[in-house]
């Protein structure tokens, strides 16, 4: 398994759209850093304006830490794209050039070679995470160091500065749960066609759709968001919150990887059963 | 010739909806043959090779591989097949060199640099190693796909097509490939080919199917027997010479008539008796030609059955 | 009945003169008590509790210099009522105003006199303030303020036994701005075209709790050290200009 998730890896990164989604990072997150150096001042102003009048203030509220949460808000409804572009392609790329039939003539089990794909996949969506993590966090961080953490969510929340990183760490991995997710949808989809753009397209429409459905005020729709995936996806943002609804967080990511290994389970019986015409 | 098979095939099926790819197919293999395995397009050659390398699944039939059966021994099977299914695909982002290297490792055998660059070698490539293949044109594909074939040395050598695409110096090089890996190798080669000639030249043993089915299988002697032929007569009155051959004891080896030709399957020794049966009958005899490629038995068998 | 209604008159201002009289008396004296500060630098603990307000306790440093310098330093985010750190009742006496003795109260151990004081001018931001003055010590327990912007004020104060510097050990401010209007998520941005401009109103009442401790008086604060205190409270006058 390892050597197939080593060779699934190496494929993934010799291809050149896998960088496109480190690239839009790479410029994106310094493109909010730079502005919110210039603007950021006028952002904590808004935040706690009224407070001001009855309230002297010290220490920095804009900081490394406030520009990292601003650019995961800011980037995160965008990253699935980022996702789907490898995801999939993973085995609709194989059936598009062909290589299936080398592939599948291997000595390797059906099984190990889906389930080494959907791992390096994974490990994709971990690493472009990890990126924006270093990019967003530890890279604001570093320009505009360290301090309180301030959010609202319905009311002001001000975190103590030791008490941010592990929430930062925690969002970062329930995101990664959240990715995974969009990425197994696009595995799914990719194990059923032999063309990449189809499931790139499907997984963004599959999105779109349900995010639409869960805003439109309707009770019967409204009633229904429960089941949509994407209502799961933003539960990274309570760990922001205090205080910290735990089980409601636990609750979630079980939702996630409920989608996920269902996902990964059909993906792999469709591909274990599937005739290879191409 | 040793007993052992290496293929067995029994009672194969498959069927795509309403059509059915495969009907019915038996075929054996022995160790060391060279297998010619025809047939006219859309006769089933493809599904039944990808059948052979589990490729697509069969609704019906077994198939025994080293005497083991495929479903339940597939990666036991697969690690002594190398094969190369229709026209060989590669990474095209990737180098000959890493293309190799990748299948290599897949297949778990260790092969080392200096395995993968004596495979290049072999196949005239080692020049092109670190060349993307997306630079490489059909044949050296082609080459390409031969030497993932032998990477991991295997003892069955499952080959579609492989000289699609060669000129005529590399057709050459692959038949002398193939001839060097079953007589000195000792391996087993199973041979799809549209260029007969090629089949006809280095095949021990081979199958004819058409629709699916068999049609004939068998060594090329058995097929282009010495004891039996074809003959193709051409005739001045077709039809004067038809009634004289209902009459006489050579209406069952009549196979086919197209104008004036009159394709007769029968004894070489009585080849002349026939000659002057119909001089006898006042049939002029225009023409008396013999079919022995294996070229012309194709055509004319699966026109026979197609009528 | 005409002389016993101007009896009545002249009797009542009196006594309203005598307790007003008092109300100066008392406010001098605490007045008095407040000059012998000229500046005192002190360690600050803050808990916050308000219902749309959730940080953790702050700690910080709070420079006061007469009349009116104040300066807060702290190594993380803190946030003082700017009532904390300026206990002085010259800034509730300045101007043009009325006292006004309304009677004793028990405020725990204590008897105090409670006065109220209330501007005279239409433009001054306190509209009314009610002081509770132990009436032993001169010592101001306890604080309500009505002004504009901020709504009600209340402090209570918590000195030390035997001190001689009017300097509360606690005080614990109680807020009621009434609806402020606070936006609904980090993201949300100014937008004139929407009416709500992204935020909500809240309810915006609790308390604050502020533990002062290692105090150290008159030990001569330069004017240098709340130089950047004076730059922003120009800088934030010159933004409401401009607005």
């Amino acid at each position: 398994m390892t050597t197939i998730i080593y060779v699934e890896l190496q494929k993934i990164f010799r291809k050149w759209r896998t960088y496109i989604g480190f690239i839009a990072i790479g410029v994106l997150a310094p493109i909010v850093q730079i502005a919110l150096y210039y603007e950021g001042s006028g952002y904590v102003n808004h935040v706690t304006r009224g407070l001001q009048d009855s309230f002297f203030m010290s220490g920095n509220l804009f900081n490394g830490y406030l520009i990292g949460y601003i650019i995961l808000q800011a980037l995160y409804i965008h990253i699935p794209f980022l996702i789907v572009l490898v995801g999939g392609d993973l085995l609709a790329g194989e059936a598009t050039s062909g290589t299936y039939r080398m592939l599948l003539t291997r000595p390797v089990s059906r099984f190990t070679l889906v389930t080494g794909k959907f791992i390096a996949g994974a490990f994709y969506v971990f690493l472009l995470l990890a990126f924006l993590f270093l990019v967003s966090v530890v890279g604001s961080l570093l320009i505009f160091g360290s301090g309180e953490l301030i959010t609202i969510k319905g009311k002001l929340i001000i975190f103590a500065s030791d008490d941010v990183l592990w929430r930062f760490l925690a969002a970062y991995s329930y995101a990664f749960l959240s990715m995974t997710t969009v990425f197994a949808v696009s595995f799914f989809f990719s194990s059923m066609v032999e063309n990449a753009i189809g499931p790139i397209m499907g997984t963004m429409a599959v999105l779109i759709l349900l995010l639409i459905l869960s805003v439109i005020p309707i009770d019967a729709l409204q009633g229904a968001k429960k089941f949509y995936f994407t209502s799961y996806m933003g539960g990274w943002d309570n760990f922001f919150t205090d205080p910290l609804e735990f089980w409601n967080i636990l609750r979630d990511a079980g939702v996630l990887l409920l989608h996920i290994f269902g996902l990964y389970g059909l993906t792999t019986y469709i591909f274990i059963k599937k005739d290879i015409l191409s | 010739m040793d007993s052992e098979k290496i293929i067995e095939v029994r009672s194969l099926t498959k069927k795509f909806k309403s059509l059915t790819a495969v009907n019915n197919l038996d075929l054996n293999v022995y160790k060391g043959d060279v297998f010619g395995f025809l047939g006219p397009n859309g006769a089933g050659k493809s599904t039944t090779i990808r059948m052979l390398l589990s490729l697509i699944k069969p609704n019906y039939g077994e198939i025994n591989i080293f005497g083991k059966p495929l479903v339940q021994n597939r990666k036991d099977i697969l690690r002594r097949i190398g094969a190369i299914v229709e026209k060989p695909d590669f990474y095209l982002y990737l180098s000959a060199y890493k293309n190799l290297e990748i299948l290599g490792r897949i297949s778990g055998a260790d092969i080392s640099k200096k395995k993968i660059m004596e495979m290049l070698e072999l196949v005239g490539l080692a020049k092109r190693y670190n060349s993307k293949v997306k630079t490489f044109s059909h044949g050296m594909k082609q080459r390409l796909g031969i030497a993932q074939a032998l990477l991991h040395d295997p003892e069955l050598i499952i080959l579609d097509e492989p000289t699609t695409g060669l000129d005529p110096q590399g057709m050459k090089e692959i038949r002398d490939l193939v001839r060097h890996l079953s007589i000195e190798k000792g391996k087993t080669v199973f041979l799809s080919s549209h260029i007969l000639r090629e089949v006809e030249i280095i095949a021990t043993r081979m199958i004819i199917i058409n629709k699916g089915a068999t049609l004939v299988e068998g060594t090329v002697e058995e097929l282009l027997k010495s004891d039996s032929m074809q003959v193709t007569v051409t005739v001045d009155n077709i039809e004067k010479a038809k009634s004289i051959i209902d009459l006489s004891g050579w209406q069952n080896n009549l196979k086919h008539i197209e104008k004036n030709d009159l394709l007769f399957e029968l004894p070489t020794k009585e080849v002349a008796d026939l000659n002057k049966h119909f001089v006898i009958n006042e049939i002029k005899v225009n023409a008396l030609v013999p079919v022995r490629s294996l070229e012309d038995y194709f055509l004319k068998i699966t026109e026979g059955v197609n009528k | 009945m005409m002389k016993k209604i101007f009896i009545l008159f002249f009797a009542v201002t009196f006594v309203l003169n005598a307790q007003n009289n008092n109300a100066d008396k008392i406010l001098s004296e605490v007045k008095s008590k407040f000059e012998k500060i000229n500046d005192y630098k002190c360690d600050v603990n803050v808990k916050i509790d308000f219902d749309f307000i959730k940080m953790p306790d702050t700690k910080a440093v709070v420079y006061f210099k007469k009349p009116d310098k104040v300066k807060m330093e702290s190594k993380g985010f803190a946030m003082l009522p700017k009532q904390g750190i300026n206990f002085s009742p010259m800034q509730l006496l300045e101007g043009d105003f009325n006292t006004l003795y309304i009677r004793q109260e028990k405020l725990g151990n204590y008897t105090t006199d409670v006065i109220k004081i209330i501007p005279n001018s239409d433009s001054s931001k306190v509209i009314m303030t009610t002081l509770w003055i132990d009436n032993g010590q001169s010592l101001i327990r306890k604080i309500e303020t009505i002004s504009k912007k901020a709504g009600t004020i209340k402090i209570e104060l918590n000195y030390p036994g035997n001190q001689s510097y009017p300097l509360p050990e606690a005080a614990k401010f109680y807020f009621n701005f009434g609806e402020m209007s606070m936006p609904m998520n980090s993201m949300q941005q100014d937008n004139s075209e929407d009416k709500t401009n992204g935020r909500v109103p809240q309810e915006m009442k609790g308390s604050v709790t502020i533990t002062y401790s290692n105090y150290e008086i008159n030990k001569g604060l330069p004017d240098s050290l709340f130089k950047d205190e004076t730059k922003k409270e120009d800088s934030k006058k010159l933004d409401k200009k401009k607005k």
